[in-house]
């Protein structure tokens, strides 16, 4: 009896333990995890013939513990479909891990592209694993409107200065990130570059720089370092440096900031390191030349004194 | 002549050997003292997000961080130890002197930074916790498109000197997401020729942006058991309860925006105040055989200005 009772007792336990186990299996999620997309529309509006245009579509989720596949839906004028295209393509599955994946979008405009407004949309779809009889899943969809005209459309940002650490002996370097979000090529026209001792009391320098200028394709991003060389020696230490950029005789970005010059090697590859040597070490070779030129002359000079006293 | 030439310059040689010999050689002891005084600090080199345009993330936070440098003469400890710094990322329309909120202005005075010894430098970054429905500032659909956000830094050291810096602006991305209170519908066994009648299945669809959002439907494959299949119409939803068909709408293949349904923007997380459900319910013609019909329906958003 109590054995029964026993193995009646047992088989109760076996059967709510495995219950237990499957249950987080069977049970589908209670919620969707939020899902969305930033920015939720691509309106470009200063398309001229010819242009490209690049935009960056953010997907984005809250819950990304599992791979998401996506189908991209494109409901276009047939007269646009060809501009646009998709780095990723119209399937691709955003990984597990990642919570905003970027969707590079290329818009690229005929030549002989009409005039005028163009208007769609594209839908992104998720495709989640089937659940219960009707399985739902998420969408956006980003509404598109293109203008294509005749304008010149000018918006310059600059996004980001940045005064970098340097090595001894080298030119101060300034880091910028140039947005160009009109459709004719841009670029800074001159800039001007203070240098500074530690407690930006004394100035040692100024750079002036109206050439070199590296140009930003209309609407896009260019990042990049620009060297401002001054007479004077940066030996290992603290300086203040001031940078203004200038369009015309507009200032459109500065930064004024401390920066590090640490010693020779601190920053370079072998490579860079050789090269800076060879800087740094062309005046020793200068004045080397120099003391063996003023040698020679000195050894031309005594040959002839003596032979003139011989003769 | 030349004698007194040589001798002038023996004398005077001689009195310059003498001077600097025992010159040199006296000891002066000179007390020396010095008060260091006290350097304001300096901040410098503020940067919001790397420089990039902030991307938020929905029904969450996003970890956006604010760098800068603070070098003060006295030894950065003056500030990062004995003092403090205040960081501010804000909507430009409200300033640096705003009160915090989740919408336009946070404020933090904890900060990490590399700071050690007798460094006068150091290079600190906050981190904060942006909320996915913080004020979006770029697009017609903002309210703010003429602004930005910006990043403020405050320094003060131990005695109470302080200086200031802002970052670029930068922009802060509209934000359209939408959060379902489910992952699917069942409507449970239905005999073939009935319908659900006043029993509706509901599902909450939550705005989980920046933005306001109205929600499209469609019915991405329709119900099927193998070979057999339940028209996509026979699935109709509504935003109030309704006993089949009523005045419920009938699903379709193509995208259909649902008849007055709008979400507003969240300012808070209070989301039973951002969410609207859409009720559901389904007819099984007469002939269709027996079987478990499963399709998919797609829920999508669509910004709203």
């Amino acid at each position: 009896m109590v054995g029964s009772f026993l193995s009646g007792y047992r088989q109760i336990f076996v059967t709510l333990f495995f219950t237990l186990l499957v249950l987080p299996l069977v049970i589908p999620k209670t919620s969707w995890a939020a899902f969305g997309a930033s920015p939720p529309f691509l309106n470009a509006s200063h398309l001229v013939k010819g242009a490209k245009y690049e935009q960056i579509i953010y997907l984005v989720r809250d819950n990304a513990e599992e791979d998401l596949p996506i189908k991209v839906n494109l409901s276009l004028p047939d007269t646009i479909k060809s501009w646009i295209t998709m780095e990723q393509g119209t399937e691709f599955i955003i990984p597990k891990g990642v919570r905003q994946f970027p969707v590079k979008i290329l818009i690229q405009v005929p030549q002989n592209a009409g005039l005028g407004v163009y208007s769609g949309s594209m839908t992104f779809g998720s495709q989640p694993k089937e659940a219960g009889q009707v399985t739902i899943s998420l969408g956006i969809e980003i509404p598109i409107n293109l203008t294509v005209g005749t304008d010149i459309y000018r918006e310059v940002k600059v996004g980001l200065i940045k005064l970098l650490d340097i090595e001894e002996g080298w030119s101060p370097r300034v880091y910028v990130k140039l947005e160009n979000g009109g459709n004719v090529l841009e670029k800074f026209d001159s800039a001007t570059y203070e240098l500074f001792d530690a407690f930006k009391d004394k100035r040692y320098a100024i750079s002036q720089k109206r050439e070199g200028f590296p140009e930003v394709a209309p609407f896009s991003t260019e990042e990049f370092t620009i060297d401002f060389p001054v007479d004077f020696h940066l030996g290992v230490g603290q300086y203040w440096g001031s940078v203004t950029f200038y369009q015309g005789d507009t200032p459109v970005g500065g930064q004024t900031t401390l920066f590090n010059v640490l010693k020779r090697g601190s920053l370079s590859n072998p490579a860079g390191q050789f090269l800076s040597f060879l800087k740094i070490e062309t005046y020793g070779l200068y004045y080397l030349l120099g003391l063996l030129t003023l040698a020679g002359f000195g050894f031309i000079w005594k040959k002839r004194s003596k032979k003139n006293r011989g003769s | 002549m030349v004698l007194l030439i040589v001798g002038s310059i023996f004398l005077i040689s001689a009195f310059a050997i003498v001077q600097t010999v025992f010159g040199a050689s006296s000891t002066v002891n000179v007390s020396s003292s010095v008060t260091v005084g006290n350097a304001a600090p300096t901040v410098s080199n503020v940067v919001l997000n790397g420089g990039s345009t902030i991307v938020l993330t929905p029904n969450a936070t996003t970890a956006i961080t604010v760098s800068f440098r603070i070098n003060d003469p006295n030894g950065c400890e003056d500030v990062i130890v004995n003092g403090n710094t205040t960081s501010t990322v804000f909507r430009s329309g409200v300033g640096s002197a705003c009160s915090a909120s989740n919408l336009s202005c946070y404020i933090i005075s904890t900060t990490t930074s590399n700071c050690s010894g007798n460094a006068s430098t150091t290079d600190a970054t906050t981190t904060f916790g942006i909320y996915y429905f913080a004020d979006s500032t770029n697009g017609a659909s903002s309210s703010y498109d003429a602004q930005d956000w910006v990043a403020h830094v405050a320094a003060r050291d131990a005695t109470g000197a302080t200086s200031s810096a802002t970052s670029t602006h930068r922009e802060l991305n509209v934000l359209t997401a939408i959060e379902l209170s489910t992952t699917s519908i069942s409507y449970g066994s239905i005999s073939a020729g009935s319908d659900t009648g006043s029993t509706n299945q509901s599902v909450t669809s939550t705005n989980a942006g920046n933005s306001s959002t109205t929600l499209r439907l469609h019915a991405s494959s329709t119900l099927a058991s193998g070979a057999n299949s339940i028209a996509t119409s026979s699935q109709r939803y509504s935003t109030s309860s309704f006993t089949y068909a009523g005045t419920s709408t009938a699903l379709t293949d193509t995208v259909t925006t649902v008849s007055g349904f709008l979400i507003t923007s969240p300012t808070s997380t209070a989301s039973s105040s951002y969410s609207r459900a859409t009720l559901w319910g389904l007819a099984v013609p007469g002939g269709t055989p027996t079987g478990t019909y499963t399709g998919s329906t797609i829920f999508t958003a669509l910004w709203q200005q």
